[in-house]
C-alpha cells in the first residue's frame, strides 16, 4: 500500500481502492469526505464540549500521513497467554490473529472490518456508523468516516458465551491512524474485550478512533479502551456504547497517553431495562493534557447508568472531565449516577470537573458528585511508619486512589491488565521527576 | 542478654508549632520489657509516640533518643520502622484501595529488606491473623477502610506481629476493645515478651493488671512525673484523679 498524503478527495479513493472496499462503502466516505470539507474545525472558544481543548495544538496537515502498513509486525505485542483471542493492527492493518477454535466454531469473529465484509458484509452495513455513532455528529466523525483504516471485527453470535477475555492491540507507527472498531454482541451474548492502545516514545501521530459496541437484546459485555499513546501523540476519539433491552455492559477506559488527548466516552440506553456501568481512570503527566466528555444517554425508561472517573494527575499535568447525564422525556424510573474525583499529585497539577444535567423526565434519580483531594502526608506518615519509604507510600497510594474502579471491573484478566498499566504510569512518573511529587 | 536493644529517651522536649507539649521526658526502656504509660488526657503521650515515630508535625527542640546507640531523631520514619520501632496507633487511618494483605506483604519486605514469596507470607500471615481471631477475609479488604473501631485496633495487632519489632509503642489500643479482644492483646504482648519491648499506653487499671508490667510511668504536663509498679495504677483507680501526682512527685 502506497503512503497517502493529506486528507483530500483523492487519498479517499484511493484508500477505499486499496482496501478493495465494495461501493456502499466507498459512497459512505465520499459523502462523509464532502460534509467534512464542509464543516470547520470545532471553535474552542464557543463550543462547550470543546472550551478547554487546545486543538490549536494540532497541525493536522503534517500528520495528515494516513498510517499504512510498512512491514514491520507489532513491536508492542505482549504475550497474551490468558486471552482466548487477540487481533493485532499495526499502523491501521490487521497484521495477526487468532481466536479459540470452539468459538470460531459457534460463529465468533475477532478480524479486521475488511477481512469480514465478505462474510459478514449485511451485518456491517447495517451497524458501521449507522446508529451508535455516526459520520455527522462532528468535525472529527467525519473525518473518521471519510479515512478510516482496516479497523476491527467482532461478532458474538446471539446465546454465544465467550468465557475469558479478546485482546485487540493498535499500534501507531506515525502520522495519522483512524482505527474504527465495530463490536457487536447479539441478544443474550456475552463478551470481554480488551483494546490496548499504544505507540512508542518518538513516534509523533494523530489518532482519530471509533469504537462502537452494539450490545443486544440481554447481552453482557466487559469492553476496557486501555489507552497508553507515547508523549507525541495527538487524539479524539470516540467510544459508545448502545444497550439494547435489559442488556448489561460495563465500558471501561483508562486514558493514560498522549500529548492531547480528546475522547467523548457515551453509553446510549435504548433499550429498557439496560444498564451501563461507566467506569474511568486517566493519569496525565506533565505536558499532558487528557480531556473526557462523558454522556449517559437515557432514551428509554427503566434504565440504569453508573459513572465512576478517577484521575491522578501529575504535577503540571492537566485533565479536564465534562459529566453529561441526559434523561429524555420518555426515559422515566431512570436512575443515573455520576461521580469524578480526582487527586492531585504536585502544586501545578490541573483538574477541572463539570457536570452536565439535562434531565426532561420527572420520575428520576439523578445524582452527580466530584471531589479534588492531595495524597494525605497523615497516611504518607502512617506508611512509612510500617517500613515503606516515601516514594513506595505515595505509590501504593496513587495506585490504591485507581482500586476502587478497577475493582468494578467484573473481569480478572481485564483488571490485571489495568492495574499494570497504572504501575507504569507511576514508574514512568516516578522516574522522570525523581519522586511522584 | 547482650543483644538486647536498649530505647533512651534523655530530657526531651517537643513542641507542635509552637506550643511546647513535651517538657523533658526521660526513659529508658529494653527489649524483653513491658512498660505502662498512663497520664491524663493532653499530657502528651500520643505526642511521645508521634515524636519517637518522627511524624513530621512534632519538633523536637532538644533532647535526645537512641536506639541501640544510634540517633532516632536524625532518621526518616521507614528507617525507624527498620531498626525496630513499632507505633499501633491511637487512630489508624483507612486507605482505601491498599488491601491489607498487600500493604503488610510490602511492609514486611521494607522492614526486611528482602523479597518475602507469597507463599511464605501468605502461612505467615494465616497464623498471625488466626492468633488475632480476624476472619481470613480481612486481608482482602482495604486498609481500615470501613473496620469497626475494635477491628482498626486488631488490625494494629496483626501488623505487630507481622514485623515483628523490637521496641513496640501501643497507644492504647485497648480502647474500643471488647472484654475479650483486651484479653487477647494482653495475650498477644506477653506472648511476644522476649522479643519485644512494649510501652503500653492505656487509662485502665485492669489493662495494666493484664499487661504484668515491668513499671508503671504516671505523666502529667508533658513529663514522667512517678515511676513504679502496679500499685500505682491501683493508687489512680482510688484516687479518681491526678492531683496526688503532683502533690507527691
Ligand atoms: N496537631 C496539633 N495541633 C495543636 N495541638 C495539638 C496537636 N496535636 C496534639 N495537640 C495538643 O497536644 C497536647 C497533647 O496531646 P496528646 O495527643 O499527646 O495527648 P494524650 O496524652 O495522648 O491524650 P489522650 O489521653 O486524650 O489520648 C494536647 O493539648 C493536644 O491538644
Ligand atoms: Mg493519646
Amino acid at each position: 500500500m502506497s503512503s497517502l498524503h493529506g486528507f483530500t478527495r483523492d487519498s479517499v479513493v484511493a484508500l477505499s481502492a486499496a482496501l478493495a472496499e465494495p461501493d456502499w462503502l466507498l459512497a459512505k466516505r465520499l459523502e462523509a469526505f464532502t460534509a467534512f470539507e464542509q464543516t470547520p474545525y470545532p471553535d474552542t472558544r464557543s463550543d462547550e464540549d470543546w472550551r478547554r481543548c487546545d486543538l490549536r495544538r494540532i497541525d493536522f496537515d503534517a500528520l495528515a500521513d494516513i498510517a499504512t502498513p510498512n512491514g514491520a509486525t507489532a513491536s508492542a505485542v505482549t504475550a497474551a497467554d490468558d486471552a482466548v483471542g487477540t487481533a493485532t493492527f499495526v499502523d491501521g492493518t490487521l497484521v495477526g490473529s487468532r481466536l479459540n477454535a470452539e468459538l470460531a466454531a459457534q460463529g465468533v469473529v475477532l478480524t479486521s472490518l475488511h477481512q469480514a465484509l465478505p462474510s459478514h458484509g449485511e451485518l456491517i452495513r447495517t451497524h458501521f456508523m449507522t446508529h451508535c455513532v455516526q459520520p455527522g455528529e462532528g468535525k472529527f466523525t467525519l473525518l473518521h468516516a471519510a479515512f478510516f483504516n482496516q479497523g476491527l471485527f467482532c461478532y458474538v453470535p446471539r446465546g454465544v458465551q465467550v468465557d475469558g477475555a479478546l485482546l485487540a492491540q493498535v499500534e501507531l507507527g506515525g502520522g495519522s491512524l483512524l482505527h474504527h472498531s465495530l463490536i457487536i454482541v447479539d441478544d443474550g451474548a456475552r463478551l470481554s474485550l480488551v483494546e490496548e492502545y499504544r505507540s512508542a516514545a518518538d513516534v509523533t501521530g494523530l489518532s482519530v478512533p471509533i469504537t462502537e459496541i452494539i450490545a443486544g437484546r440481554d447481552a453482557q459485555v466487559v469492553y476496557a479502551g486501555v489507552q497508553e499513546w507515547g508523549p507525541k501523540v495527538y487524539e479524539v476519539g470516540v467510544k459508545r456504547v448502545l444497550a439494547g433491552p435489559g442488556a448489561q455492559v460495563s465500558l471501561c477506559t483508562g486514558n493514560l497517553g498522549g500529548k492531547l488527548s480528546k475522547e467523548f466516552i457515551g453509553a446510549a440506553l435504548a433499550g429498557s431495562g439496560s444498564s451501563v456501568d461507566l467506569l474511568g481512570i486517566s493519569f496525565p503527566a506533565a505536558g499532558q493534557h487528557l480531556d473526557q466528555t462523558t454522556v449517559q444517554d437515557h432514551r428509554v425508561a427503566n434504565c440504569h447508568s453508573n459513572l465512576r472517573f478517577l484521575g491522578a494527575v501529575g504535577d503540571k499535568g492537566r485533565s479536564v472531565f465534562r459529566g453529561v447525564i441526559s434523561v429524555h422525556p420518555e426515559a422515566q424510573q431512570t436512575d443515573a449516577y455520576q461521580k469524578n474525583e480526582n487527586l492531585l499529585l504536585g502544586d501545578k497539577a490541573r483538574a477541572d470537573s463539570m457536570p452536565v444535567l439535562e434531565i426532561l423526565a420527572d420520575d428520576v434519580k439523578c445524582s452527580h458528585g466530584a471531589s479534588l483531594s492531595h495524597l494525605d502526608n497523615e497516611i504518607v506518615f502512617y506508611l512509612m511508619s510500617r517500613g515503606l519509604p516515601r516514594g513506595e507510600a505515595q505509590r501504593m497510594m496513587v495506585a490504591g486512589f485507581f482500586e476502587p474502579v478497577i475493582e468494578q471491573v467484573p473481569v480478572e484478566s481485564v483488571r490485571a491488565r489495568l492495574q499494570h498499566a497504572v504501575a507504569q504510569r507511576i514508574d514512568n512518573l516516578a522516574a522522570s521527576h525523581g519522586g511522584l511529587l | 542478654m547482650a543483644d538486647m536493644a536498649t530505647l533512651v529517651i534523655d530530657d526531651l522536649h517537643v513542641s507542635i508549632g509552637d506550643k511546647p507539649i513535651l517538657k523533658g521526658l526521660s526513659l529508658t526502656m529494653k527489649q524483653g520489657e513491658r512498660h505502662v504509660l498512663m497520664g491524663a488526657n493532653g499530657s502528651g503521650k500520643s505526642t511521645l509516640a508521634y515524636a519517637l515515630m518522627g511524624h513530621p508535625s512534632y519538633d523536637v527542640t532538644s533532647g535526645s533518643v537512641t536506639l541501640d546507640g544510634e540517633d532516632l531523631l536524625a532518621l526518616e520514619p521507614n528507617e525507624r520502622a527498620k531498626l525496630g520501632l513499632f507505633l499501633a496507633f491511637q487512630n489508624p487511618k483507612e486507605i482505601p484501595g491498599v488491601s491489607v494483605s498487600n500493604f503488610l506483604r510490602q511492609a514486611a519486605q521494607s522492614v526486611r529488606g528482602e523479597k518475602i514469596s507469597l507463599r511464605d507470607f501468605s502461612r505467615s500471615m494465616s497464623a498471625n491473623m488466626k492468633q488475632l481471631d480476624m476472619k481470613p477475609e480481612f486481608a482482602r479488604r482495604y486498609l481500615n477502610d470501613g473496620f469497626s473501631g475494635g477491628e482498626r485496633k486488631r488490625c494494629e495487632m496483626l501488623q505487630l506481629l507481622t514485623l515483628a519489632p523490637r521496641i513496640a509503642i501501643l497507644d492504647e489500643t485497648d480502647s474500643g476493645l471488647d472484654i475479650q479482644m483486651r484479653q487477647l492483646v494482653a495475650d498477644v504482648v506477653l506472648a511476644q515478651h522476649e522479643r519485644t519491648g512494649f510501652l503500653v499506653v492505656t487509662h485502665y487499671e485492669d489493662v495494666v493488671q493484664q499487661m504484668q508490667p515491668d513499671y508503671v510511668h504516671i505523666m502529667t504536663d508533658g513529663r514522667i512525673q512517678m515511676t513504679g509498679g502496679i500499685e500505682l495504677a491501683e493508687r489512680l483507680t482510688a484516687e479518681k484523679s491526678w492531683d496526688w501526682v503532683a502533690e507527691e512527685a
